[in-house]
Parts: structure tokens; sequence; C-alpha cells
């Protein structure tokens, strides 16, 4: 992977630093979706010049129950890994009490 | 997204997705991830959390140790930001159709109607914060035509409701005022009222079940907020349920005395004051006639229905939500007050939220068990 860091000092503005990473990947993150929002919109138009579908068909589609079904445990498990560190945290201090409350 | 109702509002398909996302990711917060706080209950704080300070103490004790958890506080970090997303995403939906909605508005034959008050004065209490962070509060009011607060707290109670099941009563988040029905079946099973009054009724989720289990009756709905009345015109309109809303103050209601023979309000207690919800309940008094009826229903956010640990994260929404007052409220003698405030036969318990379609559900004055699976109520009769 490319070396991104610049040389010279790095201002971090928040204590602790984490705050700042935290809106720098959100930022990144940002950018992701904008790209991902353009790339669809690109397939959308292109089906359109094709005649195969438009935009409003895309708008007001209605997933059948099993495609709805497909999409909530996708989301489900999008949720799940956004938020697998707070969850290994909060695993780990169960599992700390569960001790400590164990005879 | 289909319509919750006949006049919900209209909700593209791109907003629909980013508000099941939030709704997920809140789903995960209190399932997954609320056991840490539990955790760091039971190692730091459950052994000294054994003394004889009072009740509050001990909380706001509680509160200070939880928020010196890294975890807790990245918790609820993410809690109150998924919150302040919510509301944005459910801004620009509502923003999107209100147009449309006031077009529906205006072509309306009603069979019920609204009467606005501008110069109803604005209650200490609603000044302070706009209660649950929803933009605007629910007394803003743009103009003679604004919807725009009843449809963000109509559309943001329905994505509270996304896959939680039938705990407030689906995407009509009506268990409230079925819960109503099936305490006065209960307790009251003779009781036909003719004249019904819903303090503090918002956009109407629990006054259309109410006016349809008594269709006899001519029920009324007063609130704060002009926008949210409105909005709860057309939508029980699009309900079918005959509803007159008025722009009222539950404190000191312009009804003549012993107008009506049921008062009731549904969880509007706790997100007043101590004052006014004393007030509150002496004003349903004055407003029954002798041998009528009142149910003020609230949320079981009772000490007596758990530790210390339920008892502060419970308050979760008061420390961190702009309902500053649960606490103050919910920790009062509601029996004393309603005995004071000159009725009878006062009781205070639980109602278990009936199934769809049903009259019937238990009653028990014994603590609660399940939090959201059953409601508080208090109710009584006018001496």
């Amino acid at each position: 992977m490319n070396d991104f860091t610049a040389k010279g000092e790095t201002k971090f503005f928040f204590e602790p630093k984490t705050i700042d990473l935290t809106l720098a990947m959100i930022l990144a993150l940002g950018s992701e979706i904008s790209a991902l929002s353009d790339k669809l919109d690109t397939v959308i138009d292109l089906l359109g010049s094709k005649n195969i579908t438009t935009l409003n068909d895309v708008e007001n589609f209605a997933p059948n129950p099993e495609q709805q079904a497909r999409r909530d445990a996708a989301r489900k498990l999008l949720v799940e890994t956004l938020l697998a560190p707070f969850q290994q945290e909060a695993d780990a201090l169960a599992a700390d009490a569960a001790r400590k409350n164990s005879p | 997204m289909p319509q919750f109702h006949p006049e919900s509002p209209n909700v593209s398909a791109a907003s629909l997705a980013r508000l099941r996302f939030v709704a997920d990711f809140r789903k995960q917060m209190h399932t997954g991830l609320s056991k840490g706080n539990r955790a760091i209950y039971d190692l730091h704080f459950a052994d000294e959390h054994a003394s004889d300070l009072p009740l509050p103490a001990r909380r706001e004790k509680l509160r200070a140790g939880l928020e010196g958890a890294e975890f807790y506080r990245g918790w609820s970090s993410m809690l109150r930001a998924s919150q302040d997303l919510m509301w944005r995403l459910v801004g620009n939906a509502v923003d999107a159709d209100h147009d449309r909605l006031v077009g529906r508005l205006d072509s309306l034959t009603p069979s019920g109607s609204v009467t606005v008050n501008p110069d109803l004065p604005v209650p200490p209490y609603m000044a302070k914060a706009d209660v649950h962070r929803m933009p605007g509060g629910y007394m803003k009011d743009a103009n003679a035509a604004d919807l725009r607060a009843g449809a963000l707290y109509d559309l943001g109670g329905a994505v509270y409701q996304f896959g939680v099941g039938n705990i407030a009563g689906g995407l009509l988040n009506d268990s409230r005022g079925r819960t109503l029905v099936a305490h006065l079946a209960t307790r009251f099973p003779d009781f036909s009222p003719t004249s019904i009054l819903d303090m503090g009724c918002g956009v109407g989720h629990n006054t259309v079940p109410l006016a349809k289990a008594f269709p006899g009756a001519k029920t009324y709905g007063i609130d704060l907020g002009a926008a949210q009345l409105r909005y709860a015109h057309l939508r029980a309109e699009g309900l079918g349920a005959k509803i007159h809303f008025m722009q009222d103050n539950a404190e000191h209601t312009n009804f003549p005395a012993q107008k009506f023979d049921l008062v009731v309000s549904q969880i509007i207690l706790h997100e007043t004051s101590p004052e006014a919800t004393a007030a509150i309940i002496r004003e349903s008094r004055r407003l029954l006639r002798p041998g009528g009826v009142v149910v003020h229903l609230e949320v079981p956010l009772r000490a007596e229905n758990g530790d210390d640990f339920y008892n502060t994260i419970m308050l979760w929404e008061e420390f961190y939500n702009a309902e500053p007052n649960i606490s103050g409220v919910m920790d009062m003698n509601f029996c004393t007050i309603a005995q004071e405030a000159g009725f009878t036969n006062v009781k205070l318990g639980y109602q278990t939220i009936p199934p769809a379609g049903s009259r019937e559900s238990a009653f028990s004055e014994s603590p609660g068990t399940k939090a959201f699976g059953q409601w508080l109520v208090l109710s009584g009769v006018a001496a």
C-alpha cells in the first residue's frame, strides 16, 4: 500500500486523537458512497438508453418478500459488521462480569 | 415505502433504505451491544450501590460512574448520533412530500374538525428543549397550513417500530390507545362514555382507537402543537375516525367543567414537569362529571420494576434525549395526587398490551416484569 503520510507535524485537534481519526474515516466513507451513487446512476442511465429500465422503474420497484428478506439479511450483516468492534468490547465486558458473578 | 395509513407521507425507496439502516443500527445497539453497559455496572458499581442513599442520588452517582466508562460513552455517542440522523432523514422525506400532504388536507370533506389557537402560550417545559431532539419540537408552526411537526412525529414513530414487532402497535403506533380500551374493559366493563377527551393527543395515534372503540361518543383531542393537530386531523379522517382536535393546554383547558365522562392522557405526563403533571390530573377532575372515569397511561418506568442499573439506564432519554423530567414525574406518588384531586376508587398498575383486535388483557397492581410489554395506568372515578 502506498504511504500517504505527509512529512512534518500532524496536528490533532481532539483528545483523544481517535476523534480526529474517526472524522477522517467518515469523510472517506462519504467519498465512497458518492462514487457508488454515481456508478449506480450510470448503470440506470445506460439501461435507460437501451430501453431496458428507467429511473422511475428503479424508484418504484417493490421487492417481493424473498427479495426483501435478502436485503434485510444483508443490511443486518452490514450493521453487525460496522458495530463489530464495539460488539467485541461488549462481549468482553459481559464475560468479565459473568466471571465475577459466578461463585 | 407502502402507506402505513391512508394519509401517511410518501417515502422514496432511497429514503426508506436509509431509515431501515438507522432502525437496524439502533436495534443492534439495544440488543447486541447493551450488555456491555450492564457488565460495567456488575463489574464496578453493583457492590457499592447497595447503599443507603435515596434512589435519585444513587441514580445520579451511577450515571456519573457510567460516564466514566469508555464503552458507555461510545455507545451513548452512537445512539445519540443515530437519533439525530433519523430526524434528518425523516425531515428530508417529509419536506419532499409536504406540499402533497397540504393538498390532501385542503381536499378533505371531514367528519371531524381541527381548531388552532396561535396565541396559546408555550409552557416552560416545552420552551426548554425539543423533546426526543425532534427538530423544532412539538410546537413549531410555520404557517396556517403547516403539517411538518405532525408528519415528522408520525414518520419518526413509525421508524421506531421497524423490526421491533408490535411493542408500540406497529406502524400505526396505537398500542397505548388499545391498552387503554382494554383497561376500561377490565376495570369498568359496563362503562360506555358519551363524551371523551384525550389530553396531549399529538397526531392522534391513540385517540383513533379510543374513538373507534366508542363510536357513539363525541371524541375530542387537545394538544399544544398546531401542526401536530392539523396532521392529526388529516390522519384521523383517513382512518375513518371522527375526532375534534383543538389546540389547548391540558393544565388548564378552555372547556367548561364537567363536560366529559371519560378523560385520558397517554404518555404525555413524563414529557411535561411534576408541577404540570399535578395540574393536568387536577384539570382532568374538573372536566369530569361525577361518576366519570379518568385514565392516565404512562411509560412503565417505575423504580419498583428493576435494580439501580435498570432505573438508571432507563433514564438515558432523560440524560441525553431532551426529556429532562422523566424521573421527576415518574417518581411521583400518582395515587395520592389523584385522591387529593377528588378521585375515588383510584388504582395504579400495569395493563398488558392486548392482541390486535382484542379488548382483553391482564391488569396487575404488582410491579411489571416486561418493560415494554405493558403500560402503567392510573385510573379512578370522579367523586
